[in-house]
């Protein structure tokens, strides 16, 4: 199947101050489709409607000055929320996102680190990986860590993968592939993402832990301080 | 439902067996059911207003609305008071059960004392803001649940028949006294409406939410009356402190049961405080937001975004009557009595502003829960008769300061907010129309959903009705005008009269609040309307509706006024795979049983209008609409045709006699139009040129129809992309009828 390509990615964007996020990723490929989230948090304290009516404007202003800078049709949405997380994913679920841009302090953009898991969500995360790369000099690694005994299925599903972006046109030089082998995948994956600029990774779903206790994101974007895009399920 | 739930459970069952023993022995059990009932009937009419107007600030809001603020600022002092009393009320409570079982703490100062402390974090944590604690307080809420349920599972099996031999010692008078006592627990439920604003899909969730919670905590509180006072004898349980933590000495293993019964207490004790303050603090809001209220209160601060003042005030407040507990003896009891009684208030008025509000039944009022008939009016007039009964049967001291919480909302009303408030309440109105023969005036919302209302009363037969559904503001106005025009046009087939329907999609959308922006969005369009219809000089009833479907809504409003035409707004050409027009306008345009034109506004003016006639099955209807829509600017229609060049027929001739033929269908005088004909091999283009010059556009919907799906016409397709005037593409209602559909003399 060939990949559909022109992916949709929400960036959320904390509205409630001046700080600017770095716009670099945001001009990465002019394939992808951008849905800026302007989020303002409201404590349980307040109501909503009661923060809208003192920063809406403020709010407002700040996206579009983002917007501006980033030079480029976008999606602009404000929104006083109590639970940031919720409202990401309610609004990438009503702009049908494919991907979310959670936010790093590294800002370089030319390697990019694509943790598979499997054939989950495969497209999407590839389809986003060669918009991606559709930009110059930017190149990816699809990486896999499985166990001594699953080797063989680890090395088919990552060859495949750099097959599938060679045919969506992607010079195979600007994709490598790499296997390791180890019994905690997870922490495989954090210590390997050091080594690059920026990451695209597939959600998971989240644990009855992770219900209970408040969701946790996927670890990786937590212990990682790279930027991400964490490819959403569908 | 952990606000609800968490606070409900934390506030009684702690704190309140004691009291309740010794106000009613065994029969307290009763006293919470009665408590229970009247806490039901309030939550069903609640339930039918926060889902018809869900806006924080719950009943306060209602009232002020139904009633007026008069008995806006009563209700909302009264909350306010309300809520901090029984703060304060918890707060003595927690002082109890962490002095009473530490051997080495004694005394009453020291409760006071602990409970100040306790109230100053949580009035310092609520100053600084907290965001998604939830995870943490579903564990804490979580745990203080399986302690009581494990009190009520262990003490069935040592209850003594004996203790509850003589049941109900103080008879039923003492029964609904101490109804008055315990009510206080049922405050909980009252927040699940103050938040409503913030709830998604409120219209199953908060009468589900209010409904379960009340009924639930009722039996959990019945039962471990009888396994309190059945474990231990009342008038012994009467005298405790902390009457869970005795029992639980001798059902739940001694220190161990102590220690559990301790940290589950005071946990509910600072989460149900912690909800009391949230919700004053809200209630202070919407208050200010009616100018009931100083904005002074409703500040937020600069770097935590919380109403900081209205947190301090309220913890202020609710410290001194902390302290008061110093001075008097039975403060405990006090504060929760004054907090029933405010409540008690508050929501026999809830039950008067349901009343209102059915009676009236204002535009920006849908209840998406509405009480079944047989329930109405027996719940709001029980549910204040009810309140009315337990409030007669409290203690002097507290109806005096009750009442005088009652009188401050009045005396604050007359000195400070009067001048100030906008709303004026929907009493008068509903005042008058009950003596108005015919019921009910105003605008009718009712009919659409399934009740034969006496909005029937309006589709008499003598009207044109032309429908306008209204959702975007920039292009209203002209929507609107041209509605009016077209209605005109037929004011000899009916009185023109127009049907504006808005229509809020009842999506998961990510803002929370979304549901009074909405409503604040919808009063906008309605008004707007209005005013249109005011200076064109037009009839105008306004429908409105919450639904997941808006098309079938506009179709329902188009059977029901028995509409003659639909004038629908629209963005463009759309090129989705499944839908042609976008959803919401594709069942209108294939089921509508009446005209309807489809308007793309381009630009400001209507101006001159051209029709596209050809042998179509829309053509008269096209032509028709096109010289109505050119009296918008007092200019002459065009009835435009193109033929293609033929060897043996004069294509103008052709043309002129296919414009009189349409023209003829459509009932059009000849000095109604101005033919044109254009011949040109290239149809499209020609087309395309020629309707440059106009400023409004008419085309058919398509050449072919088909009961599954519209085929949109290639023709009328190209126009609407490339005309760069308005272009309202126009379907007949003969579309529905195939066997009355007469088509165009082909001559050969």
């Amino acid at each position: 199947m060939p990949l559909s390509g022109g992916s949709t990615i929400l960036v959320p964007v904390d509205v409630s101050n001046d700080e600017r996020p770095a716009t670099d990723l945001l001009t990465i490929s002019d394939a992808v489709t951008l849905v800026l989230l302007g989020y303002y948090p409201v404590p349980d304290q307040a109501p909503p409607a009661q923060l809208k009516a003192d920063h809406e404007d403020d709010a407002q202003r700040r996206l579009a000055e983002l917007a501006a800078t980033i030079d480029r049709d976008a999606t602009q949405r404000v929104v006083f929320t109590h639970d940031r997380d919720e409202t990401v994913d309610r609004a990438a679920e009503e702009y049908d996102c494919d991907a979310i841009l959670l936010p790093g302090s590294h800002t370089a953009t030319e390697r990019v680190f694509v943790p598979l898991r499997g054939d989950d969500n495969l497209d999407r995360i590839l389809s986003l990986v060669a918009d991606l790369l559709r930009r110059d000099e930017a190149t990816a690694t699809l990486f896999h860590a499985t166990t001594a005994a699953e080797q063989a299925y680890g090395q088919s599903l990552l060859d495949d993968a750099a097959d599938r972006l060679v045919e969506a046109g992607i010079d195979r030089d600007r994709i490598d592939t790499r296997l390791a082998t180890t019994d905690d995948p997870g922490t495989a994956i954090v210590e390997s993402a050091h080594e690059f600029d920026l990451l695209v990774v597939g959600e998971t779903e989240p644990s009855l832990t992770d219900r209970i206790l408040g969701r946790v994101s996927t670890r990786i974007a937590d212990e990682v301080d790279r930027p991400a895009f964490v490819v959403r399920k569908t | 439902m952990t606000l609800g739930g968490g606070t409900m459970i934390g506030a009684g069952i702690f704190i309140l067996p004691g009291l309740a023993a010794e106000g009613a022995g065994p029969a307290s059990s009763i006293s919470f059911g009665i408590a229970g009932f009247v806490a039901l009937l309030a939550a069903l009419s609640l339930a039918e207003l926060a889902t018809g107007m869900p806006i924080a600030g719950g009943s306060y809001h209602y009232v002020n609305r139904a009633l007026g603020g008069l008995f806006g600022s009563i209700v909302g002092w009264g909350m306010w008071t309300g809520l901090m009393f029984a703060s304060a009320f918890y707060m003595i409570g927690f002082g109890q059960y962490i002095v009473v079982p530490l051997p080495f703490l004694d005394g009453r100062a020291l409760i006071v004392l602990i409970g100040l402390v306790g109230l100053a974090a949580i009035t310092g944590l609520n100053y600084y803001g907290t965001d998604e604690s939830s995870g943490a307080q579903n564990l804490m809420i979580g745990a203080e649940l399986v302690v009581v349920l494990a009190y009520v599972a262990v003490g069935v099996f040592f209850v003594e028949p004996g203790n509850l031999a003589e049941f109900a010692p103080t008879g039923p008078t003492g029964i609904v006294a101490t109804t008055g006592t315990v009510f206080v627990t049922y405050l909980g439920f009252e927040i699940i409406a103050t938040v409503a604003g913030e709830i998604e899909d409120p219209g199953r969730l908060i009468p589900l939410t209010m409904v379960v919670s009340v009924v639930s905590v009722t039996l959990l509180y019945v039962v471990i009356m009888l396994v309190s006072t059945g474990v231990v004898p009342y008038q012994q349980l009467g005298g405790s402190l902390v009457p869970v933590s005795d029992v639980a000495a001798i059902t739940m293993g001694g220190a161990i049961g102590v220690a559990a019964v301790t940290v589950a207490a005071a946990v509910a004790a600072i989460s149900s405080s912690n909800s009391s303050i949230l919700a004053a603090s809200r209630v202070i809001y919407a208050m200010g937001r009616d100018g009931l209220m100083s904005d002074r209160l409703n500040v937020t601060h600069d770097r935590f975004a919380t109403p900081h003042r209205a947190i301090i005030a309220t913890g202020g407040v609710t410290g001194l009557l902390v302290l008061a507990g110093l001075q008097v003896a039975e403060i405990v009891a006090l504060l929760a009595q004054v907090a029933s009684f405010s409540f008690l208030v508050t929501y026999a008025l809830v039950h008067v502003a349901l009343v209102v509000f059915r009676r009236v039944d204002p535009e920006p009022y849908d209840p998406e829960f509405e009480m079944p008939g047989v329930l109405y009016p027996v719940v709001p007039v029980l549910g204040v008769v009810m309140a009315g009964v337990v409030i007669s049967q409290m203690q002097p001291a507290v109806i005096v300061v009750g009442t005088g919480i009652v009188g401050l909302g009045g005396v604050w009303y007359g000195g400070y907010a009067r001048s100030r408030t906008v709303d004026e309440g929907l009493l008068g109105e509903a005042v008058a129309t009950a003596f108005e023969p015919g019921g009910i005036a105003f605008e009718t919302v009712g009919g659409l959903f399934g009740q034969p209302g006496p909005s029937d009363a309006t589709a008499g037969a003598q009207s044109y009705r032309v429908v306008v559904p209204v959702a975007n503001p920039t292009t209203q106005r002209r929507l609107l005008r041209l509605a009016a025009a077209t209605a005109r046009a037929h004011a000899d087939d009916g009185e023109p009269e127009l049907v504006a329907v808005h229509v809020t999609e009842a999506r998961r959308s990510p803002d929370r609040n979304v549901e009074s922006d909405r409503l604040d969005e919808r009063r906008d369009l309605l008004t707007v309307a209005r005013g249109v219809a005011t200076d064109i000089g037009i009839d105008l009833d306004t429908r409105s509706a919450i639904a997941d479907d808006p098309g079938e809504v506009i179709l329902d409003v188009i059977r029901e006024t028995d509409a003659e035409q639909v004038v629908l707004g629209w963005q463009g050409v759309t090129d989705g795979d499944s839908e042609v027009f976008g959803s919401t306008l594709d069942p209108v345009i294939e089921r509508a049983p009446c005209d309807v034109a489809l308007v793309e506004f381009e630009q400001e003016t209507i101006g001159e209008s051209v029709a596209l006639v050809d042998a179509g099955p829309h053509a008269a209807t096209v032509a028709q609409r096109a010289v109505d829509f050119a009296t918008v600017d007092g200019e002459t229609a065009t009835l435009l045709t193109v033929q293609r060049p033929t060897d043996d027929a004069d294509p103008v001739k052709e043309g002129r006699r296919m414009i009189e033929w349409v023209a003829n269908r459509a009932n059009l005088d000849p000095d109604e139009y101005e033919p044109e004909v254009v011949v040109s091999e290239n149809l499209s283009t020609a087309i395309i040129e020629t309707v440059t010059g106009y400023d409004t556009v008419c085309v058919g919907l398509s050449e072919r129809s088909d009961a599954e799906r519209i085929e949109f016409g290639s023709t009328a397709r190209r126009v609407s992309r490339d005309a760069p005037g308005n272009v309202a593409v126009v379907r007949g209602r003969e579309l529905l009828e195939p066997d009355a559909r007469d088509r165009a003399p082909i001559e050969q």
